[in-house]
């Protein structure tokens, strides 16, 4: 396939958007362009979705659901863990679903989606990702129990209702990125259950992300997931236990293609507080920070760039190029000073856009655990 | 190196005195080197261009999913495999269609696959392609079309280069990218954008996504589940474990059926290389051999002089292989040239036979050249091996001696036929059956060599003494044969070639014309395009012409695309089928709805005895019927199945052409009606006699090239014989010019000599028919049924044999008087003068 720029792919109006879009990327190994900065790129989608509203009232459990009038849409788990031995783990499961088109056929309910799993142990990485279009039966989002599922990857929950928690996450057969071989063998089973509410992130849910041009989103996460479950690796068992962070996010305004990229942080906290931050990199334009602190008990207040500080510290290079893996992150308001240090340097995840993914050290006035994702370096 | 040098050098200086056999030396290279390289050039652009359910479109497809009990899988099958984890597992819809231009008129004359993947689920195989490109930099035609797949735009299909030139060369206003595409399928529907694609391994297919497909064809049902990519054992295993109970995994049959075909067509143009390159090894090492012998008293003085014999050996050698070079490198020229000359019909008729493309458009010349040389460098060092043995043996010795006759021969003898033997009756695939052809035919040589003694003696015997010259002649034709082995074997193996394939092709020409005949019983056969409905025309006309059309559809049995058609239950219809056996009452409970006729290729790929149920996936279900008969359907890829009409419902799709039974005078008042729509008379409507003229006009162009190889074979192998004559010829010289100062005139002698050869000849011949009836038996009933999985009845034909017997001892006889006449010229002094 003829090597196609960033940019030129961008400007592609084409029948699958994510997937010419990651694999012009990927065919120019473009490092830290994630999907989701990459869907949101404003020329990617052949149709065009509803735009997220402030005025939109996002309502639990049905919310857990499918958006399909949406461009883009992703369900967004991370969990910090640990092995019976006290090895750290740090596991990541994502579905997306993007709108490709508003016909619709045997073969096509207009609706594609992409799945990505990673798991991290400290010398190993897998990594895996996954295609499949909607309309066929093996991707998709169902409620009754609520399931998120791309072929035998799938998130369901325990009971009915619609309600995402307690549920098991199961996944299958993920290469080992050293290795370069299909671990055929590799399970990974969790059980996730909460101690704390969903927490609306913005405005009631409404999450800015950008002033100029006006870019949204709607946003919730549940940072209270209490993960216990096993992995089992060529034959070996092991128990994993910690804490996971849920994300879901859907929007169909877009951002600019001028947009570097983007730099997310999930903080848990030992005194059971909880930080989301992010920092949109906006060429020509001051970075737009923005982020919720959370309280123990579940209460949230969302975070300006006057209350919240997001600076890189260091670089380091990974796979040729530069990323910022020590942070330092301020809360004035909350005497917090955190110093945000990536667990190990090769938490690349690389599949159609390689993008950085990995959990987070974090030092200074509290410690804790956490999740970085650094896009378009 | 300097010693070389000088002898090459030598040795060149005496080229001028030795042109004739230098010449023929050097074109039976030159001919080997072109065979060789048109072959390697027709055989690198054969494509399998009629890919099945587009298996040979994508990459490492060994394994298919097939429903056990299902007539087809369904779109929730594949979900189901997918969801529990067989995510090598790719949709595809596949229709084959004619493809017209917007004013209706046919593009293509033959049915063009339009093919619809699941292009996200080949995005999880580019994924895994690309974390093992660091460890695997190759890249098949079938994993670059896959990349390519998921990387194409909206609303576009691919197309290859060859299949776009065709159709822009039909219609060159109108087939461009970026403008409205006005190809349509038979049906009318519009063909998406065409991009074009240059890879090997697509020809006449369009490839685009599923849901494009299902957008531009309607619900099509899944043709096929393919697992796509590199699967281990274990993995095999658990995808084993995983199925649902009524799916089962179906290893392909790359090697069987689908690149069967392109398989038993390259195997086809390589045993002609092979047999080419055999016999034009023989003609180089006669060729050899005559160059030598006239070089040996120049070859002694260089002993005399202290050469030592190896390094006259190796001064050969490295002139053998210097010329070999020149040779290879005109004869790739030539071979090219003559591969794209007889591109246009090689390709017709390669196409029709064997439903292959052939492309000629790109010949790597170097390439091409490396493998001659290395090719035709062994051949003429296996064919130097006895010229020079015997030049070292010569250069030796004073004199040379009669080899004792070696003890190993009759065992030998026995060992290879008893080889051939078991290796035919335990062969299951071509290449173990063209093994044990091989071992026959070798077997067939040693037992001519270990006769011709017996032979000669009791013919000898049987010759009055008071005949001496007869008796003398008989007895020398023992010592000939004995000196000619390999000659007399080349003759023997040329015969029996061609006895063997004039007899295949006779025999399938004859079955072929009794087929056709016995099919063929409707008056006219009027071929229907979208604009033309006939039988609404023979309606409104209100003309009493019976019109038979029947259904066919396409299924899948036991994982293979099969045909369901119809066929009428009458007793004429009954009759017209061409049955390799049938049941008593056959035609009876075929009437009643019970029973299915199949053709040999169903019966033979799935094992079907007569009488056996089988379950016909039909009007969207499954019914069981008996199969009744077994009939012959010479040339059809696939199996096929025969049921009466009434089972079929409205909805099956009716083949284009209707037979008609109907007068002359009905038919010009159909047809005159007919053309006010744009009926073409010429082109679309035949009468019976017509039809098989044609096709069995269309058979006699096919084996052309069959024809043009017997004869060509039959002159190498008489030329290879002449050579060895020559040879010979200096070897009797003694006892010839002993004769001829007893006063046997100049042309008793050379009928003496004439019928020497003659009567080896004749007896090679004599071994030959067994063993070439044996052959096309072998052809029929061992190639052609693991080819394609249909045979036909060998019909030994007297005259056919005869023909080839005689057209044989005819070219023999003239190449053989060729040398015998040359000598006659000489006058005795010369020869008396020799012999002092």
């Amino acid at each position: 396939m003829a090597k196609l720029s960033f940019l030129r792919l961008a400007t592609l109006i084409t029948l699958y958007p994510i997937m010419v879009l990651l694999l012009g990327a990927c065919s120019d190994q473009s490092v830290g362009s994630d999907p989701k900065s990459v869907l949101f790129s404003d020329s990617t989608p052949a149709v065009k979705g509803t735009p997220a509203s402030p005025n939109y009232v996002i309502t639990l459990p049905a919310d857990h659901l499918a958006h399909p009038d949406f461009s883009v849409e992703w369900w967004y788990l991370t969990a910090n863990l640990h092995d019976e031995n006290g090895a750290d783990y740090a596991f990541q499961w994502t579905l997306f679903r993007f709108k490709t088109r508003d016909q619709i056929n045997a073969w096509d309910n207009g609706q594609s989606y992409m799945a990505h799993v990673s798991l991290h142990s400290k010398n190993k990485h897998w990594f895996a990702e996954r295609f499949a279009r909607g309309g066929v039966g093996n991707a998709g989002v169902t409620e009754q129990p609520l399931s998120l599922f791309l072929d035998d990857w799938q998130w369901q929950a325990d009971e009915g209702q619609g309600l995402l928690f307690p549920s098991t996450i199961t996944v299958r057969n993920i290469p080992d990125t050293q290795m370069k071989q299909p671990a055929q063998d590799i399970e990974v089973s969790l059980h996730l259950s909460t101690h704390g509410p969903f927490v609306l992130h913005g405005q009631k849910g409404y999450s800015v992300k950008s002033v100029t041009p006006p870019l949204a989103s709607h946003y919730y996460s549940q940072p209270f997931i209490q993960v216990t479950g096993g992995l089992r690796v060529n034959g070996q068992e092991h128990q994993l236990t910690g804490q996971g962070w849920f994300d879901h996010e859907w929007s169909s305004q877009l951002m600019d293609t001028s947009t570097a990229g983007w730099d997310w942080f999930s903080i848990h906290l030992d005194n059971g507080a909880k930080i989301m931050a992010f920092r949109m990199r906006l060429p020509g334009q001051t970075d737009y920070i923005s982020g919720s602190y959370i309280e123990p008990n579940g209460t949230s207040t969302a975070l300006s760039s006057s209350e919240l500080a997001l600076v890189p510290h260091s670089q380091t290079q990974v796979a040729g190029r530069l990323f910022p893996l020590t942070w330092r992150l301020s809360l004035a308001n909350k005497n917090i000073e955190l110093k945000l240090q990536a667990n190990k340097s090769d938490q690349l995840n690389s599949g159609r856009f390689a993008y950085y993914e990995g959990a987070l050290n974090i030092s200074g006035t509290h410690s804790g655990k956490g999740f970085m994702e650094l896009t378009g370096y | 190196m300097r010693l070389l040098f000088w002898y090459l050098r030598t040795v060149l200086q005496s080229y001028p005195s030795a042109r004739f056999r230098l010449a023929l030396l050097y074109m039976a290279l030159m001919i080997g080197c072109l065979g060789v390289s048109a072959v390697l050039v027709i055989n690198q652009g054969a494509q399998q261009s009629y890919a099945q359910q587009g298996q040979g479109l994508l990459p490492l497809v060994e394994y298919k999913l097939v429903a056990a009990s299902a007539p087809q899988l369904s779109k929730f099958d594949y979900a189901q495999v997918h969801r529990l984890g067989i995510t090598e597992a790719v949709a595809v819809s596949q229709i084959s269609t004619i493809l017209y231009s917007a004013q209706h008129q046919p593009l293509t004359h033959q049915p063009i696959d339009i093919i619809g993947f699941d292009t996200l689920a080949l995005l999880n195989y580019r994924t895994s392609q690309q974390q093992k490109q660091t460890r695997q930099q190759g890249q098949s035609q079938q994993s670059k079309l896959a990349l390519e797949l998921t990387s194409l735009p909206q609303n576009s299909a691919f197309i290859s280069i060859g299949l776009y030139t065709k159709l822009r060369e039909q219609v060159p206003n109108h087939l461009e990218i970026d403008d409205s595409i006005v190809i349509t399928t038979a049906q009318g529907q519009h063909l998406p954008l065409l991009q074009q694609v240059n890879l090997a391994n697509m020809d006449n297919e369009i490839v685009m996504d599923i849901s494009l497909f299902a957008r531009q064809f309607g619900d099509t049902p899944i043709s096929d589940i393919l697992l796509v990519g590199e699967i281990s054992p274990q993995r095999l295993n658990d995808i084993r474990r995983l199925l649902p109970a009524h799916l089962t995994l179906l290893t392909l049959p790359s090697s069987e059926q689908n690149t069967g075909m392109r398989d038993s067509f390259k195997l086809n143009l390589l045993a002609m290389a092979l047999l080419m390159f055999v016999v034009c090894l023989f003609i180089v090492m006669n060729a050899c051999q005559l160059l030598i012998m006239q070089r040996l008293p120049m070859l002694k003085i260089f002993r005399q002089l202290g050469i030592s014999r190896l390094s006259i050996i190796t001064g050969q050698l490295v002139e053998l292989w210097l010329l070999t070079l020149l040779a290879a490198a005109l004869g790739v020229y030539f071979g090219v040239t003559l591969a794209l000359y007889l591109a246009p019909g090689i390709q017709a008729t390669l196409e029709s036979l064997f439903r292959v493309s052939v492309g000629f458009a790109e010949v790597s010349y170097l390439s091409l050249f490396v493998q001659v040389l290395l090719l035709s460098t062994l051949g003429i060092t296996l064919a130097a091996l006895l010229p020079v043995k015997q030049l070292n043996q010569t250069l030796y010795r004073a004199d040379s001696t009669s080899p004792a006759k070696s003890f190993w021969f009759t065992p030998m003898t026995w060992l290879l036929l008893v080889s051939a033997a078991i290796t035919l009756w335990l062969s299951q695939t071509i290449r173990v059956s063209l093994m044990g052809i091989a071992l026959l035919i070798l077997a067939g040589c040693f037992v001519l060599i270990a006769c011709y003694p017996y032979v000669l003696n009791a013919t000898s015997a049987l010759v009055p003494k008071r005949w001496p010259l007869l008796h003398w002649s008989l007895q020398h034709s023992l010592w000939l044969s004995g000196r000619s082995k390999i000659a007399c074997c080349a003759f023997f193996i040329a015969l029996m070639s061609n006895i063997g394939m004039n007899l295949m092709v006779d025999s399938f020409r004859q079955a072929t014309h009794d087929w056709l005949n016995q099919r063929l019983i409707a008056d006219y056969y009027l071929y229907q395009t979208d604009n033309i409905d006939a039988a609404t025309s023979i309606k409104q006309l209100r003309l009493n012409i019976q019109a038979v059309q029947r259904f066919e559809l396409k299924a899948q049995y036991a994982g293979l695309p099969i045909q369901v058609h119809s066929h009428p239950s009458a007793t004429s219809f009954i009759a017209a089928l061409k049955t390799q056996s049938q049941l008593p009452d056959a035609g009876a409970v075929y009437a009643a709805g019970q029973g299915a006729y199949v053709n040999q290729q169903f019966a033979l790929r799935n094992k079907i005895k007569l009488g056996q149920s089988i379950s016909v996936p039909l009007n969207s279900g499954v019914s069981a019927f008996a199969v009744v008969g077994i009939v012959y359907d010479y040339g059809n890829p696939y199996g096929q199945i025969l049921l009466p009409p009434k089972l079929f419902d409205d909805k099956s799709k009716r083949s284009n052409v209707l037979a008609l039974y109907a007068s002359a005078a009905q038919m010009n008042t159909l047809s005159e009606h007919l053309e006010q729509q744009g009926f073409n008379r010429a082109q679309q409507l035949y009468s019976a006699d017509q039809l098989l003229d044609l096709s069995m006009a269309t058979f006699e162009r096919t084996f052309i090239i069959t024809d043009s190889l017997n004869i060509v074979t039959l002159l190498v192998a008489a030329i290879s014989l002449a050579c060895g004559i020559i040879v010979l010829m200096q070897d009797t010289k003694p006892q010839l010019t002993l004769l001829r100062t007893l006063g046997v005139s100049r042309w008793v002698m050379q009928g003496l000599s004439l019928l020497q050869y003659l009567f080896l000849c004749l007896l090679a011949l004599v071994f030959a028919i067994p063993f070439g009836v044996l052959l096309s038996w072998l052809l029929i009933n061992f190639i052609n049924k693991q080819a394609f999985y249909w045979t036909y009845p060998l019909n030994i034909s007297i005259s056919q044999i005869t023909s080839v017997s005689a057209m044989g001892l005819l070219l023999v006889s003239v190449i053989i008087l060729l040398p015998l006449l040359w000598t006659n010229n000489k006058p005795l002094i010369k020869d008396i003068r020799w012999l002092s």
